[in-house]
């Protein structure tokens, strides 16, 4: 089996609509879509056509197809795509139809992964993709949309020749002992590299700043047992999800529920309370909850004792924000109460206000979408960072008594990093660069 | 019937620097060899700059020395000049340039060559192949004299209808005052070979006598330069200076003016020269702000009056070139020997060949040299080494041996050769290298000793001592090791050298990484220790650059050992390509038709692109997985 065998895959949502939308890719799809029709319909590349399908000689729907032909087509293949009506009994009827014929159903992003295959998209464009068709915040989907559009923006290109002008320079002093390269010159090429790793950090920190919004931020709710962690998810979302139970170690399992809070989707998990415990079933509980805490973007630590998180535990998230709320504050006199504490009640619900425009204040922070590149995945960033810090390394060889070759070596790294991102800056480019900017030759 | 007496078991095409390198290497893989030249008396003519080394150049030369090549001695034994290029710079692109007379260059290889036993030199033009069938089975002469071997060499340099360009006129020649080869790339046309045409050019030589040299900026042999052969005991004392002048404004515009005259800019060479070795036309025409150019005056030889005019490549008429020569300082009245002048060849597009030099579809016919699209003696010499050893190695009916890119810039020379090919005459750049800081003048003996061992072409006495003298830096490195510096000791010195003193106690050898820590420090601090070394230079700079760069080389030595047990991986005979999902069916029937071996040479299959290579690798990595565990 080869990587033309044929694919389909309803490319529009589940639910019910007016239409719904059917996608088929890979060699042959089109005699496979003819034998579907009953009459010689005349299907011409990129042109709609209204027709009708039949499954033995019963028709199944009326529909309107458009046929690609390879390789101009989303995924570089021959492609089908089928707007037909949008009961999810036809749509099924249609894709078994195709199965029946030897087309097996797409594994989820397969077309696209054909498309990066066949050179029809970048792994730019595939990641960039990978965050729209994923994200679950409108900042997510927004981010993506310009990373997609930055695949082919300036600003890439613009970076990419600022590191080969760099690279030619150090090259050309290199492989040119002829070539004499002035202070003036030198000074230009250090503040080239420290442009571009400013530039580089910039685009991490937008790309680390931001990405909290392309998801659902994950709020954990921790503390010790029995401080009424699970009456506050419950109270937070309205309704009874936890069993609340006056007996320390109740919630053993995860729960999650999404909360919307003025338009803001916040992921919020209950855990087990953390405490020495000798009970294996809660010990494994703790252990999750230790899981949830390292990924929490929001801790929330609760304490009926207004009673500060062990250091330990801050380690485990030192980079996420905390909030420390002091819980039953019907139960405490007013005038005990601490600075930094936000005194809540899950009873009355004193307090729950308070916390909730905390949340949306925290959420406020919303992404830099000027000024940077757009990053589209976590990968690019890393990439990005290593970039940085190898151009950083760069400057202080530059600044200190270093040779000159491990400038060179380091640029060289830099440009290895980025190469998924700017393409690769090879020889020959260098070359034609020194040679068409300095006389150069025996 | 064929005759013993014709019959060899490697025949060179061909005695220039790739040439006569072919022929050695494979007489001293104690073979019956025979060379053959357009001309007896032109035996490894430096057709252009008398000088072998610099950047990159030096490198390959001094790779050959150790593999036991010719070269680098030779260049040694009729230097006269030394220099050290990048000096300042460090050691990965630190280069030793050696100026030769090149007549006694040429003397002493063609005398070398011919007091070899079992190796002939004969003089003789080559027309065409001899097959039986597919199989490579000998040559013919332009006379028709038939010579019979399976593996033959080819080294025919610039001279596969060579023509020659000096103003209007051009006529066909091989080298200025040499025939052209006529006849054998037809031939090799003829036989599906692809064969493309590139141009080069060459300097005026002038009269020393009319050169006014007090005008001139002197240029002293470099004391500091080391040998260029490992193998060179004594060097010789009679070194002469190079003088400097320039071009000037005045110059160009003579120069500017006769452009119509220029074959380069008239139309009349169309083929394609090299970039980095423009003409004095191009370099006044695409860089006219520069208002001078550096001007090279370099004596010929011992026993001549001519000089190489460096930088002033020009096929310009010869009235022309007497006008913008004598228009720069100390040149005023001076008198031409040889004008410069162009020429344009035949070369073979270079992808056809494998990696041990020989031709995919033609096996036994090796190419080596210019003929293969570079440019440059050391270039040439390294092939024909290569070339010639792969011949010899055949001949025996043994494995090939070849180099790869991170253990030598011979390998990155044939890789870029076979894999890419050139789109103008090939030049060793040290940018070429991605491994530049491993392939160093100073580890050229360290990095290749175990393949010199293995091959053998160099005599035991040489071979021992190398070997003692790696042996040697090893105790030393070892004694080093163990040396101790005290915090309060030797203050006095250590500031008197311009370095910081050690404030704790610490081993000599961290002292030494530190980067302001030079090879001119160690003399002094060792004689304060009362610590004697028997080592050179080369040595110490080499001991040195390991422990500074340690850190970078042992990093660089697990990603290459990552791609080659990539490189090396297996791929099962009984593998059914089509079966892998995701793999393209021009991938598919490329695999199963070549049916690689391995993943290295699956990666050099045509029709495999990156993205298919990685699908074959995950494959199969995931079966050899599925294995084992059925296994366990
Ligand atoms: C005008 C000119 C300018 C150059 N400029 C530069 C430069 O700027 N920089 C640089 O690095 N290099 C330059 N070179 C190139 C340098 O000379 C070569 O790279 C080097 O000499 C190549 O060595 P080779 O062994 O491949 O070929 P060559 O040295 O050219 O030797 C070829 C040999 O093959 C023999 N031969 C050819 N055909 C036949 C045949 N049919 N039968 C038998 N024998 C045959 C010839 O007699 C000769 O002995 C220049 C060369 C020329 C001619
Ligand atoms: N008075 C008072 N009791 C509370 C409050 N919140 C929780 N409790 C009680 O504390 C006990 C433990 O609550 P629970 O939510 O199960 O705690 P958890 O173990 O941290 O999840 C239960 O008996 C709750 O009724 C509150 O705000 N006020
Ligand atoms: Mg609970």
């Amino acid at each position: 089996m080869s990587s033309q065998d044929c694919i389909v895959a309803l490319a529009s949502g589940r639910a019910v609509a007016a239409l719904s939308l059917i996608r088929a890719s890979g060699e042959g799809i089109f005699e496979i879509f003819k034998s579907m029709l009953q009459s010689e319909v005349q299907l011409e590349p990129n042109h709609s056509q209204f027709c009708r399908l039949y499954s033995q000689g019963e028709p199944i729907d009326e529909v309107v197809a458009t046929y690609f032909k390879a390789p101009k087509s989303f995924t570089g293949e021959d492609m089908i795509e089928i707007s037909c009506h949008g009961n999810p009994l036809i749509v099924e009827r249609i894709i078994e139809e195709f199965v029946s014929r030897g087309t097996r159903i797409a594994e989820a992003g397969e077309f696209s992964r054909r498309a990066y295959k066949n050179n029809k998209m970048s792994l730019w464009d595939l990641e960039a993709l990978d965050l729209l068709m994923s994200s679950s915040q409108v900042e997510g989907v927004r981010w993506a949309i310009r990373s997609k559009l930055e695949a082919s923006g300036l600003r890439l290109q613009d970076f990419r020749n600022r590191l080969s002008e760099v690279l030619s320079q150090v090259e050309a002093e290199l492989d040119f002992p002829e070539h004499e390269v002035d202070q003036g010159t030198r000074d230009g090429l250090t503040k080239a590299i420290e442009a571009m790793a400013l530039e580089l950090e910039s685009w991490a920190i937008s790309f680390e700043k931001s990405r909290s919004h392309f998801f659902s931020p994950k709020v954990a709710i921790l503390g010790p047992p029995n401080v009424g962690k699970s009456s506050l998810f419950n109270c937070l979302l309205g309704q009874e999800r936890a069993i609340v139970y006056n007996l320390a170690g109740t919630t053993r399992d995860l729960l999650e529920a999404q909360l919307r809070l003025g338009g803001l989707d916040l992921c919020l998990v209950d855990t087990a309370g953390l405490r020495e415990s000798s009970d294996p079933l809660e010990r494994l509980g703790m252990q999750k909850s230790l899981e949830v805490l390292k990924a929490a973007d929001l801790v929330l630590w609760l304490s009926d004792q207004a009673e500060p998180a062990p250091q330990s535990y801050r380690e485990l998230a030192k980079d996420s924000k905390w909030l420390f709320l002091a819980t039953k504050s019907d139960l405490r006199a007013r005038e005990q109460r601490k600075e930094a504490w936000i005194y809540i009640s899950s009873q009355t619900g004193e307090g729950i206000e308070k916390l909730k425009k905390e949340l949306l204040s925290w959420q406020k922070g919303r992404p830099d979408f000027e000024g940077s590149l757009h990053l589209s995945s976590d990968r690019q960033c890393q990439l990005v960072r290593e970039a940085q810090s190898l151009l950083s390394e760069a400057l202080d060889l530059a600044a200190g008594s270093a040779e000159l070759e491990w400038l060179a070596q380091k640029l060289r790294e830099a440009n290895q990093r980025l190469e998924p991102l700017i393409g690769k800056i090879g020889h020959e480019e260098i070359l034609g660069r020194i040679l068409s900017r300095f006389c150069i030759g025996k | 019937m064929k005759l013993l007496k014709d019959s060899y078991d490697v025949i060179v095409v061909g005695a220039g620097h790739a040439g006569v390198e072919a022929a050695l290497a494979a007489q001293r893989k104690a073979l019956k060899v025979l060379l053959l030249s357009m001309s007896a008396d032109q035996i490894a003519t430096m057709s252009c700059n008398p000088a072998v080394g610099g950047l990159g150049k030096s490198q390959l030369a001094k790779e050959l020395d150790i593999l036991g090549g010719q070269m680098a001695r030779i260049a040694d034994q009729s230097a006269l000049q030394y220099r050290v290029l990048n000096a300042r710079k460090g050691p990965a692109v630190r280069a030793t340039r050696v100026h030769c007379d090149r007549h006694e260059y040429r003397q002493r290889m063609k005398f070398f060559v011919e007091s070899q036993e079992g190796l002939y030199l004969k003089q003789a033009q080559v027309t065409e192949l001899l097959f039986e069938g597919h199989q490579l089975i000998g040559l013919k002469t332009k006379g028709g004299q038939p010579y019979y071997s399976r593996q033959i060499v080819i080294t025919t340099g610039t001279f596969m209808n060579g023509k020659a360009h000096l103003g209007h006129t051009s006529f066909s020649a091989g080298r200025a005052g040499e025939a052209a080869s006529v006849g054998l790339s037809d031939f090799l046309s003829s036989i599906g070979l692809r064969i493309r045409r590139f141009k080069t050019g060459t300097v005026p030589r002038v009269d020393a006598r009319s050169i006014d040299f007090t005008k001139t900026e002197e240029q002293a042999s470099d004391p500091e330069a080391s040998s260029l052969s490992f193998f060179t005991k004594e060097r010789r004392k009679d070194l002469e200076p190079a003088h400097l002048t320039y071009t000037n404004p005045r110059t160009h515009e003579i120069i500017r003016q006769s452009m119509d005259q220029s074959p380069l800019y008239s139309g009349m060479i169309e083929s394609r020269g090299p970039r980095y070795c423009p003409s004095v036309e191009d370099k006044v025409l695409r860089f006219p702000d520069k208002d001078r150019h550096q001007v090279f005056l370099e004596r010929e030889g011992r026993w001549t009056h001519e000089v190489y005019v460096g930088g002033l490549s020009t096929s310009l008429p010869l009235d022309r070139q007497e006008e913008f020569l004598r228009s720069i300082e100390g040149l005023e009245s001076v008198e031409i020997i040889r004008p410069g002048y162009a020429i344009e060849y035949d070369y073979l597009d270079s992808t056809q060949l494998k990696h041990n030099l020989e031709v995919r579809d033609v096996p036994g016919l090796f190419f080596a040299g210019q003929v293969n699209g570079t440019s440059g003696y050391e270039e040439a010499a390294a092939q024909g080494l290569m070339a010639g050893i792969n011949a010899a190695l055949r001949a025996k009916g043994e494995e090939a041996f070849t180099l790869k890119r991170a253990e030598a810039y011979t390998g990155v020379l044939i890789d870029d050769l076979v894999e890419r090919g050139t789109e103008e005459p090939y030049r060793m750049l040290s940018s070429r290298a991605e491994w530049r800081l491993l392939l160093r003048e100073d580890n050229v003996d360290q990095r290749l000793f175990p393949h010199a061992k293995r091959l053998g072409l160099l005599s035991e006495a040489d071979l021992e001592s190398l070997e003692s003298r790696l042996s040697l830096r090893q105790e030393s490195m070892a004694r080093l090791s163990k040396i101790n510096l005290k915090a309060s000791e030797h203050l006095s010195l250590f500031r008197s050298l311009g370095l910081e003193p050690p404030s704790r106690p610490m081993r000599f050898v961290d002292y030494m990484r530190r980067p302001e820590f030079k090879t001119e420090h160690l003399g002094p601090i060792l004689e304060a220790l009362e610590e004697g070394f028997e080592l050179s230079d080369m040595d110490w700079t080499q001991i040195l650059t390991d422990l500074k760069y340690s850190g970078y080389v042992k990093q660089a030595e697990t990603q290459i050992h990552q791609m080659d047990r990539m490189e090396r991986m297996k791929i099962p005979e009984a593998l059914n390509f089509g079966e892998i999902k995701g793999l393209p069916i021009e991938a598919i029937e490329s695999l199963s038709k070549n049916r690689p071996r391995s993943f290295f040479e699956a990666k050099r299959l045509q029709g495999l692109t990156p993205a298919s290579l990685q699908v074959l690798a995950l494959y199969i990595q995931r079966e050899r997985k599925n294995h084992a565990c059925q296994k366990a």
